[in-house]
This record gives structure tokens, C-alpha cells and sequence, in this order.
């Protein structure tokens, strides 16, 4: 067993140790974009973030609900598409399934595609765990003109079928009644057989695993030699570890299937299971007229060659566009609330006294997150989250596909990348619907480029106030050519061989607010949580550094950085603080400057180059912290090592070029 | 058996083509398999991207999206062009 490897992947996991559960667990599983965590949502809290992106469950989430009276463990796993290890959410799926305690398997299907879903049903039932079925999405299934014999299809199967509606929160109770009386009293699943010759040569390498070596895998045998079948690294190393003497009978047995079929012994698993599910489909669904809706002629537009680029490029003018205008008009009179509370709260204590400058200096701290970053970060989320649940998301990854080639990657990179605009730590995360280790390399390099939320407060608290609105916009599309250029060098130096994008195109859904909110909520809970207490923290150091005079220490140290930029060496404790929060950057050099009028202590150079410098180096804390976790150690270092020499490169270039303007 | 042989890369938009034959070994034939392309499948070309960009099918009542160079491993013939 691998039970000793899942300390690696627990980072991950937010669930609590298997072993100290009392419940029974039941597990969410299905084809990513089927509905699993709306459904996950809809009864345990939303704790789970439900998207119209395929892919978007990267970790497993683990809550609790109660049916009728009893108190079950939930657990909401990352999409499949099939029992395959293909990516690290496929392999996070198929190692929880056979690793840890599963009671229940919930099976939610899209059933707008049924024939497809389908085959991760058979699967599934091949793990010989009690399972529900949940043809999720009838409503659009209807309208597609699928019908389904649901009774049909549940005997077919031989387990319990229910429909749902779950954006509407329709049938959802059914779903876990029946669930509920599915574990009490569990059938088998019926195995549909396929064809003779294939099924004989399964039979026959089930019959050559042994009771020993299943006791020790712990797997059900008809799994085991299918997957063995298959090709699948999974099950390939679990039998070389603990049950090698099956490796002569498993290439006789594949042998056998290639000669008879004149074709490779995975391909012939896989067509038979797709022909099973073929039929199946025959049996169970009928075809009527669909209705064609608006929302089918929309992508004629907005997947234009031409006017799909025009549509992309103006929905992402009015999106910053209101972020700006938004965070614009709330960050003055927030800020104005600080300075009187600041005022208030320090007035009873004794001018210039120790408690009073750090009193000051932690309200300062909370008011550059509150007050600078939140009102950017909040409606970019939101507005990020609309158009996710709206789908249009995968549109752009269609759209940008042949652009992002071009550096390196392909379309569907472009999620993280536009996450990043919010926090990189998302966009980090976000790496992990890529399949290869090196797309998810540069693509997480790429991310950590982004200017997120807490830079773009520098870009327009800086060069955007002192410059004007199109200064501000010229720094981000210097940012857009470096990351081209830095992409492209990436690509070159690790070459493309990789599969590139495939990605299934959902259909169009009404944002519901409830999830939308949920969701904004879900990512802006990690900036609140891990940020804020950075910045009150933050600033209170600098304070103390400040009275008990260390940062001239600080400030000698990074004096070679300094110098090279043509910066005072007060800016050099701010660049510290910077690693910490990227916002601190700025908050502190209005702290170490002693003054909010930057442009009255620094030159116009000077101002450009700190912006370019803080935009491009290292990666906050938490930011690296994603990396590693994501990438590794030792690529997060060349990630940091990387950026900076990059920010040095370009901040000494900006001067120069000020320089010579001047 | 030596007509052209055709990639779905090269089919415009409103072609219905049969799936012959996917390239590529394990790791394409089961991406692909897993969005529901096998081999003998119909599939239906919705848009092909200018630039060098991705295709857009449908497969089994559902769209899928496929970078040039996925395209380019799946061997095709056409059934029907559609009037569009």
C-alpha cells in the first residue's frame, strides 16, 4: 500500500487525518464541470469553490452533512475524467479512492453528455464500493433533447440513479436519502460484459492475482487487470513493488489482446469500455429536436476570429475599467476613516510615546491592506468569479491558444495567468490544470510575473499618481512584453513537447450570486487571513527597526542593490518588506521617506525605476510558498533567483533610459 | 489504402469527419480517449482557429477544444460537409 506516501500529497489535503474519523465518508466524484461542488456546496456550506471551468476542484475539500439525523463525512474530489493517472488532480483522485476510506462514492454526472460520463461510471464500479448515481443537469440535458430512462438505466447498472438540478438546488435531498438507504443496504453493481475474446483474457489475468497479493493491494482484481491492461503507471508501480510475479502473465495477457486486435492492449480497453458506454446510451437515452437558445448563437460572436478578439479585448477594458473606478472611489475615504481613527485611538496616549508610534504604525499597516489593496482585489475577484461561472472562461484559453504558443505554452495556461492579476497564489495553484511538469514550470514563472492586485496599487500609487493614468498603463504593457520575451526565451530553452491544450468548451450558465459571493469570499478570505496580519506586522517591525535605529543596518546591506538602481539607501528596508507583501513596498517607503509625497523626495527616474524594480522581483511570501509546494524547491529558487537579476536588469535599464530623457 | 491521409487540423468548419486512427502512443490516445474521441467516432468541426490556434469539435453532444498540435495526431476522413 501507499499509505506511507500520503504525507507528500497531504499538503494538500484539507481534510483531517483519516484515522481519527468517526463518520462514514462519502465521496463526490466525476468529470470536472459535472457539478460535484455545487452539489458538495449546496449541503455542506460553501466551502468548496464551484466554477464553470474545467478543472477547478485542485485539492480535495472535506465537510460534514447530516441526513436524516446522522452526521456523514463529505468529501469533494478534484474532476476526472477517467480512472487514469493523467495530471496530478486525476492521480490526487485515484489515490484517495484506493488509499483512504471511502463509503460511498456520490458519481455526479453531467447528463447533457451522458455517453461520456459514462465512462468514468464504469470505472468507478469496478472499485466495488457502494455508489449512487447523479445525472446532474437534466435541465440542460432537456434541452439538448436527451432524454433519459432514468429506471432503465438504474437497472442496467444495477445501482441507484437520481436527477438533479443542483445550480437550482433541485433534487439535491433525493440524492442524499438515497445515498443514505444505498449504504445501508448496498447492492452490488452489475458488471456489463464486453466482449468474449476481451473478457476472456481479463478472466484470465484475474484468476493469476492472487488472494495474497489482493489482500496486500487491497483492490478490486477486475480494477487491477484492467488498469494493468491499460498501461496505467499507477497500478504499474503498485504491482512492481508488492505483487511483481504478475509481470509475465500481464504482457502475455496484453500480448494477446494487440495480436487479436492489431492494436495496442490500452486502446483495446479503451474502445471496448467506449463501446459499452455506446450502448448503454442506445438502451437509456432518446434523441428529440433540441431547442436552440440565445445562448448557443452567443460563441458565433464571441469565438470570432475577428470579433471574438474584439469581444475579449473589450471585456477586459470594462472589467479593469471597473475594478479601477471601483477600488478608485473607495480607497481615499477608507484611508480618511484610518487617518481619524489613527488620530482617535492615539489621542489618549502621550505624543511620540513608544506605544503611541507603534499604535500608529499597526493602524498604518492595516489601513494599506484594507484601504489599498482590498478595494482592487475585491471587485477584480468578483468580476473574475462572473465570468468563470459564466463559462467564458475557456472561450479566452480558445481565443489566446496560438498567442500563448508562442511563449511557450498553450491555451489553457492563460487561467492562471489572468488570475494573477488577482493574487499570484492562486495563479500558482491554478498551474495544476496543466498536464506537463514543464508547462506548469513556465506557466507558474509566467504567474508569478503577473502584476497581482497589491502591485497594481504601486503601479497606480506611484507612477499612476505622479504620472498620469497612461504611465500606469505603459508599465503594464512593458510587464506583458517581458513576460512575452521571458516566455519565449523559457520555451526555448525547454523545449515544447508537450501535448498542448484540450479542453472541453461548457455551455453557458447564469452566474448564480450566491456562488459568485461564495466564491470571492473563499479567495479573498486567504489575502485577510495571511496578509493582513503580514502588513500589521510588517509595519510594526519597521517601526521598532526605526526607533532602535536598524534599519541603517538593513539599508547598508542592500546598498549594492540600491546603488546599482540609483535609489536612496532608505528605499533598501522597504525592498525587504516587499518579499513580505508587495503592497508593503510602497506603504513602507511612505514610511521610510517620512512623507506620502514621493515625488517631492525622489526624481522622476527614480520613482520609474523603484516601480519597474517592485514590479518584477522575487515573489511575495506567500507567493514562493505556492511555488514550492506546486513546482518544488529548487525550481521556486530558480523562479526568485530568476526574477530578481530580471527586476535588477530592468530597473538599471530604466535608469539609464531616465537618465538620457532627463 | 493510399489515399491522403488526412489530419483533423485540415477539416473546416461545418465537416462532419470519422475518427480513423489516433497518433501519438499511451499518453494522446488516452487524453483524447477521455474527452470522448475514439477512434470511429463522428465528430463535428465547429471552428478552426486562424494564427495556428485550436479546434473547436463537437463530440457527443459536447465541445471540445484542440491545440493544433492534438489536432495533428487525430486522422480523419469527412462523412458530410454541412451547409452553413
Amino acid at each position: 500500500m501507499n499509505k506511507q506516501n500520503k504525507n507528500q500529497t497531504d499538503i494538500l489535503f484539507s481534510g483531517s487525518d483519516p484515522e481519527e474519523k468517526i463518520h462514514s465518508r462519502m465521496v463526490l466524484v466525476g468529470q470536472p464541470n459535472s457539478g460535484k461542488s455545487t452539489i458538495y456546496n449546496e449541503v455542506a456550506g460553501y466551502k468548496s469553490v464551484a466554477s464553470n471551468f474545467p478543472g477547478a476542484t485542485i485539492s480535495y475539500t472535506q465537510g460534514h452533512v447530516n441526513i436524516a439525523g446522522e452526521t456523514f463525512d463529505i468529501v469533494d474530489l478534484p474532476g476526472i475524467y477517467s480512472l487514469t493517472s493523467l495530471d496530478p488532480a486525476a492521480t490526487e483522485t485515484q489515490r484517495f479512492l484506493l488509499t483512504r476510506q471511502v463509503d460511498m462514492i456520490i458519481n455526479v454526472l453531467d447528463a447533457s453528455i451522458l455517453s461520456r460520463s459514462l465512462e468514468l461510471t464504469l470505472q468507478l464500479m469496478d472499485l466495488e464500493i457502494p455508489m449512487v448515481l447523479c445525472l446532474n443537469m437534466t435541465d440542460e440535458a432537456e434541452r439538448k433533447g436527451i432524454r433519459i430512462d432514468i429506471k432503465k438505466l438504474s437497472d442496467e447498472l444495477g445501482i441507484p440513479v437520481v436527477t438533479t438540478v443542483a445550480s437550482q438546488g433541485r433534487g439535491v435531498d433525493d440524492l442524499f436519502k438515497t445515498a443514505l438507504n444505498a449504504l445501508k443496504k448496498p447492492k452490488k453493481a452489475k458488471h456489463i460484459p464486453g466482449n468474449r475474446d476481451v473478457e476472456e483474457v481479463l478472466e484470465g489475468l484475474i484468476q493469476k492475482i492472487s488472494d495474497k497479493a489482493q489482500n496486500r493491494l487491497q483492490i478490486s482484481r477486475h480494477l487491477l487487470a484492467t488498469k494493468l491492461l491499460e498501461a496505467d503507471s499507477y497500478f504499474l508501480d503498485m504491482v512492481d513493488r508488492g505483487f511483481p510475479e504478475i509481470q509475465s502473465d500481464l504482457e502475455e495477457a496484453a500480448q494477446t489482446l494487440a495480436y487479436t486486435h492489431g492494436k495496442p492492449a490500452h486502446e483495446v480497453i479503451n474502445a471496448e469500455r467506449h463501446a459499452l458506454c455506446m450502448s448503454l446510451f442506445e438502451k437509456v437515452a432518446t434523441l428529440h429536436k433540441p431547442h436552440v437558445q440565445f445562448k448557443d448563437r452567443v460563441d458565433d460572436i464571441l469565438m470570432h476570429p475577428f470579433l471574438g478578439y474584439l469581444s475579449l479585448g473589450l471585456i477586459l477594458f470594462i472589467f479593469f475599467s471597473l475594478v479601477f473606478a471601483f477600488g478608485g472611489k473607495l480607497e481615499a475615504p477608507i484611508l480618511d476613516i484610518f487617518e481619524k481613527f489613527k488620530e482617535f485611538a492615539s489621542a489618549p496616549l502621550p505624543e511620540s510615546s513608544l506605544a503611541s508610534i507603534l499604535l500608529k504604525s499597526m493602524i498604518d499597516g492595516l489601513a494599506g491592506g484594507v484601504a489599498i489593496v482590498l478595494p482592487y482585489l475585491l471587485p477584480f475577484l468578483m468580476g473574475l468569479s462572473i465570468l468563470e461561472d459564466i463559462g467564458y472562461l475557456p472561450r479566452v484559453a480558445f481565443l489566446m491558444d496560438a498567442f500563448m504558443h508562442r511563449i511557450g505554452l498553450h491555451g489553457t495556461a492563460v487561467i492562471p495567468a489572468v488570475l494573477g492579476y488577482g493574487c499570484n497564489v492562486p495563479a500558482v495553484l491554478a498551474t495544476q490544470v496543466l498536464a506537463s511538469p514543464r508547462d506548469r514550470f513556465i506557466a507558474a514563472m509566467v504567474s508569478t510575473m503577473v502584476p497581482c492586485a497589491a502591485r497594481m496599487t504601486i503601479i497606480f500609487g506611484l507612477v499612476g499618481a505622479i504620472f498620469g493614468g497612461s504611465a500606469a498603463f505603459a508599465v503594464y504593457g512593458l510587464n506583458l512584453f517581458v513576460i512575452a520575451v521571458s516566455g519565449a526565451i523559457l520555451s526555448r530553452l525547454l523545449p515544447e513537447d508537450t501535448p498542448g491544450m484540450l479542453l472541453s468548451i461548457p455551455v453557458y450558465q447564469f452566474p448564480r450570486p450566491a456562488s459568485v459571493l461564495k466564491k470571492t469570499w473563499f479567495r479573498i478570505k486567504e489575502f485577510v487571513v495571511i496578509a493582513l496580519p503580514f502588513l500589521v506586522a510588517g509595519s510594526l517591525i519597521l517601526t521598532l527597526a526605526e526607533v532602535y535605529s536598524l534599519n541603517g543596518w538593513i539599508n547598508h546591506l542592500l546598498r549594492p542593490v540600491t546603488w546599482l538602481l540609483g535609489l536612496p539607501s532608505e528605499v533598501g528596508l522597504t525592498l525587504i518588506f516587499g518579499v513580505f507583501r508587495k503592497e508593503l513596498s510602497m506603504v513602507m517607503l511612505f514610511q521610510a521617506l517620512g512623507t506620502r509625497d514621493v515625488a517631492a523626495v525622489l526624481s522622476s527616474g527614480q520613482i520609474w525605476v523603484f516601480t519597474v524594480f517592485v514590479v518584477f522581483y522575487v515573489p511575495c511570501v506567500a507567493t514562493i510558498a505556492a511555488l514550492g509546494k506546486q513546482i518544488g524547491s529548487r525550481a521556486t529558487l530558480k523562479v526568485v533567483g530568476f526574477t530578481f537579476f530580471l527586476a535588477l536588469l530592468l530597473g538599471i535599464a530604466v535608469r539609464v533610459i531616465a537618465s538620457v530623457l532627463s | 489504402m493510399n489515399e491522403v491521409r488526412e489530419t483533423l487540423d485540415k477539416k473546416r468548419a461545418g465537416e462532419v469527419v470519422s475518427v480513423l486512427q489516433i497518433e501519438g502512443g499511451w499518453d494522446m490516445t488516452q487524453r483524447l480517449n477521455q474527452m470522448g474521441i475514439h477512434v470511429r467516432d463522428l465528430v463535428t468541426i465547429k471552428r478552426n482557429a486562424i494564427f495556428g490556434g485550436p479546434v473547436l469539435i463537437q463530440i457527443h453532444g459536447t465541445e471540445v477544444a484542440l491545440g493544433r498540435g492534438m489536432a495533428k495526431n487525430v486522422f480523419v476522413e469527412t462523412v458530410e460537409t454541412e451547409i452553413s
